[in-house]
C-alpha cells in the first residue's frame, strides 16, 4: 500500500498550480464570467500546453495511460483554481464514456487536443441524477426528447447522449452540437458556468455503444468523473478555509483579532477535520476507480457513492462556514469566496446530493 | 394557560383575510413571487407600502397617537402571520420598524411632527447608516465623525452594508461625536437627507448578483443640527434600543410556514430519482417533518412572547437573540433544502428570471425561480443584525456566563 505521489504527479501538481493560479487570478477570471463564462484559449492551453486532457487516455488512444489518481492531481488543482472550464464534464466524464468505443478515433484524438468539446447529455428533469432512467428515444437514426444541465452544450463541437432504442435497450449516441432538430436553451450555471437544456427532434445520431455496454460504460464513467469530482472538492475547500483563516487572523473586531476568539478557532478546526477527512475519501474512491482497494466493481461503486455523500455535506459545512466567519465581505461578489462558495453549491448536487448516494448505498446493502 | 383566539381575534383575522384576498392582487403576487432579496425591490415596496397605509396598516407597531393601528400584541401577531402566509412584499424595515420608534421615545416634538407622518405615507423612504468598514460587529467603535460647527454639525467617513441606499431619500447615522472617554460614550444617532453634498452611494453587489447593499461616502457634510436625535452622546443607548426591534421586532411564523409549504409543493412536484415525485420518498419526508418540528418550536416561542408582552412582561434581550439567531438559520436551512428538492434546476442561475421587470422564464418550474437565490442571499440573514456568534454571546451571557 502506497499513499504517496509518484514522482510525476508531484512534478504535474506543481507546474499546474502554478499556471492555474495566473490563469485564474480573480480579476480575469471575473471577467471571463462577465463575457462567455469560459475561455477558448485557456482550454487550448489546458489542453496542449499542459496536456491534462490525455492523463487519463489509454496509450493506444493517444493518451498517457494514467489512472484515477492522476485524475485526482489534476481535479484538486482545478478546484483550488476555481476553474470555469468544463474539464470534469468533456474530459473526464465525455473520456470515460467513449473509453471503450472503437470507432470514435477523430473525437476521441480532438476531445484529447482540445479542437472538439465533447459535451455528455445524460441527465433528465424527470429523473435528477439518476442516469438509468432514460425517456430520450433513438429510433432510425434520430433522437427525440430532452436533456437539463448539459454543462458546456452552448459552446461544444459534440453532445453524448444516453437514450433508448425501439427495444428499450439503452444507448449512447454522439450528437453533432450543429444537427437538425437540435435546440437549446442557454443559461448559466450558479457557479457561472455555460450550461444548457437540449431539446431534441429527429435528431441525426450516431450510436455508440448499446445494451449492457452502455449501461456500464455510463456507470464507470459517472464513478470516475464522481472521484474526481470529489477531488475537486478538496481544492475547493483546502482554498476556503486557508482563505478563513487568513482573515480572520488579520481582521480586528473589539481590538483584536477575531481569529482570537474560540468559538471562530473551533469552527475552524471542524472544518480542518472535515477536509482532512474529505481528502481520505476521494484518495479511497480514486483507488475504487484504479481498482486498487482490493475490491470488485460493487466495491467501486459504494466506495464512490460514500465519499460524494460524505464530501457533499462537508463541502456544505466548509463552504457555509467561510462565508459566516468573512461576515458582511464574505455575502458579496466582490471577494473570491463568495465564487468557490458557488462552486461549492453546484458540486453538492451535480451528479447527485448526499441523500442520492445514501440511497445508493442503503440499496446496495438490501 | 389557554391560547385559543378570542371572537375578537378570529374576527381580526377575518378582516386581514379579505383585505389581503381583495388588496393583495395576481399583480401584486406575481411580482412578490419574482423577489429573491431580504427586501422587496423599492418600486414593489412602495407600492404595496401605499396600499397599506391608505389602509391605516401601515406601521403595525405604532399606538394610535402617532398614527399606527393600535393594535394587540396579539392582532400584530395575526397581521404578520397572514402577510407572511400570503407572501406579501417584504416591506423595508429601516423606516417604520426601526427609525420610527426610536424618534417616538427620543426625539423632540417637533422631530415628531415632521418626521412620523413622512414615514407613514412613504415620503420619507430610510436606510440605517450604522457598520462601518472596520465596524461591524463591534458597532461601538465606528469612527464616522461629526464635528459641531454653528448649528450644523460637519460629518466625515463612511457607511457600508446600507441596504437600500440607492433607493432611499433619508439616512439615520451613528457618529461619533466625542473621542475621549469609553467609545460608547461618545457615540449621537443623526437624521440626514441623502441629498446633501458630500454624499456619494456606491453599489455592492451580492453573490447572487443583487443590488440591496452599499457603501455611502460622507465627505464635509453639512447636517443642521436640529436632525440630532436625544442628546449629543446618547447615541449608543438609542442604538441599543433600536436594536431590540431588528432582532425580535415582529413574527416570522407566517414567513417560515409559507416557505415550508413552498418546499412540500416543491416536493410533490418534482420527481425523484425514482421517477415518483420526491414526497413520496420517506427519507426525504423525513427531513422536512424535521424542518416543520423547528419551524413549530418558534411559532410556539413566538406565540408565548406575545402572551407575555399582552400580560404586560418587558421584552427581554436574550429573548429577541432567540428569535434572531433561530429565524435566520432556520431561513437558510428552509432555503437550502427547498433548492436541493429542485434536482437540476437548483443548479440555474435564474437572475434573468428574477425581479420586478424580467421578461423571462425560469429555467424548470414557477416554482424553481427563487429557491437558489434565497438560499445565496440568506448567507446574510446569520450576519446582519448581529451575527449568530454575537447573539449566542448574548444569550450566554443572560444565563449569567
Ligand atoms: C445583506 C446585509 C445587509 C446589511 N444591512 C445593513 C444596513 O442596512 N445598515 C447597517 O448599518 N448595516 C447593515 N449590515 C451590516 C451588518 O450589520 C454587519 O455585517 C454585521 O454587523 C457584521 O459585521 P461585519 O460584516 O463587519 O463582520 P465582522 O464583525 O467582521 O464579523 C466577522 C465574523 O467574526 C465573528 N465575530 C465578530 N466578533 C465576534 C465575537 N466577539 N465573538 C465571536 N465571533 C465574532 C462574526 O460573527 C463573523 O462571523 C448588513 C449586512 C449584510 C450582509
Amino acid at each position: 500500500m502506497d499513499f504517496q505521489l509518484s514522482e510525476e504527479q508531484v512534478l504535474l501538481r506543481e507546474a499546474l498550480a502554478g499556471t492555474l493560479a495566473r490563469l485564474y487570478a480573480f480579476d480575469d477570471r471575473k471577467a471571463a464570467l462577465e463575457a462567455e463564462g469560459w475561455r477558448r484559449d485557456v482550454w487550448t492551453m489546458l489542453a496542449g500546453e499542459l496536456g491534462l486532457f490525455a492523463a487519463a487516455e489509454r496509450e493506444e488512444h493517444g493518451g498517457l495511460g494514467g489512472g484515477a489518481v492522476d485524475v485526482m492531481v489534476i481535479a484538486e488543482e482545478m478546484g483550488r483554481a476555481n476553474a470555469l472550464e468544463p474539464w470534469l464534464e468533456c474530459v473526464v466524464l465525455a473520456g470515460g464514456l467513449l473509453r471503450d468505443v472503437v470507432d470514435v478515433d477523430e473525437v476521441r484524438a480532438g476531445m484529447i487536443d482540445g479542437s472538439l468539446i465533447v459535451a455528455p447529455a445524460l441527465f433528465e428533469r424527470a429523473a435528477r441524477s439518476n442516469p438509468h432512467r432514460i425517456a430520450c428515444r433513438f429510433h432510425d437514426g434520430a433522437l427525440n426528447g430532452e436533456k437539463t444541465a448539459v454543462v458546456a452544450a452552448p459552446f461544444a463541437s459534440h453532445l453524448i447522449v444516453s437514450a433508448r432504442d425501439g427495444a428499450s435497450e439503452a444507448g449512447l449516441y454522439l450528437v453533432e452540437a450543429t444537427a437538425n432538430g437540435l435546440e437549446r436553451r442557454d443559461y448559466r450555471l450558479v457557479d457561472g458556468r455555460p450550461a444548457a437544456d437540449v431539446t431534441f427532434t429527429d435528431t441525426p445520431a450516431k450510436a455508440l455503444q448499446i445494451g449492457a455496454g452502455a449501461r456500464t460504460a455510463i456507470d464507470r464513467a459517472l464513478d470516475a468523473a464522481l472521484a474526481a469530482q470529489c477531488a475537486e472538492a478538496i481544492g475547493v475547500m483546502t482554498v476556503l478555509l486557508d482563505r478563513t483563516v487568513a482573515y480572520t487572523k488579520q481582521r480586528e473586531q473589539f481590538g483584536r483579532p477575531i481569529a482570537t476568539f474560540q468559538v471562530l478557532q473551533h469552527r475552524m478546526a471542524d472544518t480542518a477535520v472535515a477536509i482532512e477527512r474529505s481528502r481520505s475519501m476521494a484518495v479511497m474512491a480514486a483507488l475504487a476507480i484504479d481498482g486498487a482497494t482490493g475490491g470488485n466493481g460493487q466495491d467501486r461503486t459504494r466506495s464512490v457513492a460514500a465519499a460524494k455523500a460524505y464530501v457533499a455535506d462537508a463541502l456544505r459545512l466548509v463552504a457555509e462556514g467561510a462565508v459566516q466567519l468573512h461576515g458582511g465581505i464574505g455575502t458579496t461578489d466582490e471577494i473570491d469566496v463568495s465564487h468557490y462558495f458557488k462552486r461549492a453549491f453546484v458540486l453538492q448536487q451535480q451528479f447527485g446530493t448526499a441523500q442520492y448516494h445514501l440511497a445508493r448505498m442503503a440499496d446496495l446493502d438490501a | 394557560m389557554d391560547m385559543t383566539p378570542t371572537a375578537d381575534d378570529l374576527a381580526f383575522e377575518s378582516e386581514v383575510r379579505a383585505f389581503l384576498a381583495e388588496k393583495f392582487t395576481p399583480d401584486l403576487r406575481e411580482g412578490a413571487a419574482r423577489q429573491a432579496g431580504v427586501f422587496a425591490e423599492g418600486e414593489l415596496a412602495r407600492t404595496w407600502h401605499r396600499i397599506l397605509h391608505e389602509k391605516g396598516w401601515i406601521a403595525p407597531t405604532w399606538p394610535r397617537e402617532h398614527g399606527g393601528p393600535g393594535w394587540t400584541p396579539m392582532q400584530r401577531y395575526i397581521y404578520e402571520r397572514e402577510c407572511g402566509l400570503a407572501g406579501t412584499p417584504s416591506l423595508p424595515a429601516m423606516g417604520i420598524a426601526l427609525c420610527g420608534p426610536v424618534i417616538m421615545a427620543f426625539g423632540s416634538e417637533a422631530q415628531k411632527a415632521f418626521f412620523l407622518p413622512k414615514m407613514l405615507s412613504g415620503e420619507h423612504y430610510w436606510c440605517q447608516g450604522f457598520s462601518e468598514p472596520g465596524s461591524g460587529s463591534d458597532l461601538a467603535s465606528l469612527r464616522t465623525r461629526a464635528v459641531r460647527d454653528g448649528d450644523h454639525y460637519v460629518v466625515n467617513g463612511s457607511k457600508i452594508w446600507t441596504t437600500h441606499a440607492h433607493e432611499a431619500n433619508w439616512i439615520f447615522l451613528l457618529v461619533r461625536t466625542r473621542a475621549e472617554g469609553p467609545k460608547q460614550a461618545g457615540i449621537s444617532f443623526l437624521l440626514a437627507p441623502l441629498d446633501l453634498p458630500g454624499i456619494t452611494v456606491t453599489p455592492i453587489l451580492s453573490m447572487s448578483g443583487e443590488h440591496e447593499v452599499n457603501q455611502v461616502f460622507l465627505d464635509n457634510v453639512r447636517v443642521p443640527a436640529e436632525y440630532l436625535v436625544g442628546e449629543e452622546n446618547q447615541g449608543w443607548e438609542i442604538a441599543k434600543y433600536l436594536l431590540t426591534f431588528e432582532r425580535g421586532g415582529g413574527s416570522s411564523a407566517g414567513r417560515l410556514n409559507a416557505q415550508l409549504a413552498r418546499l412540500k409543493q416543491v416536493a410533490k412536484e418534482q420527481p425523484g430519482e425514482d421517477g415518483a415525485p420526491l414526497w413520496d420518498d420517506p427519507r426525504f419526508r423525513e427531513r422536512v417533518m424535521r424542518l416543520e418540528t423547528e419551524v413549530m418550536a418558534i411559532d410556539w416561542t413566538e406565540r408565548r412572547q406575545i402572551a407575555s408582552l399582552a400580560a404586560g412582561a418587558v421584552t427581554n434581550g436574550a429573548t429577541a437573540s432567540i428569535l434572531k439567531l433561530s429565524v435566520s438559520e432556520m431561513l437558510q436551512k428552509l432555503a437550502q433544502l427547498t433548492s436541493e428538492a429542485l434536482g437540476s434546476d437548483a443548479l440555474a442561475d435564474q437572475r434573468h428570471a428574477l425581479g420586478l421587470h424580467a421578461n423571462e422564464a425560469p429555467i424548470g418550474g414557477a416554482y424553481a425561480l427563487t429557491p437558489t437565490a434565497r438560499y445565496l442571499n440568506t448567507r446574510a440573514a446569520t450576519i446582519f443584525g448581529g451575527s449568530s456568534e454575537i447573539q449566542r454571546g448574548i444569550i450566554a451571557k443572560s444565563l449569567g456566563l
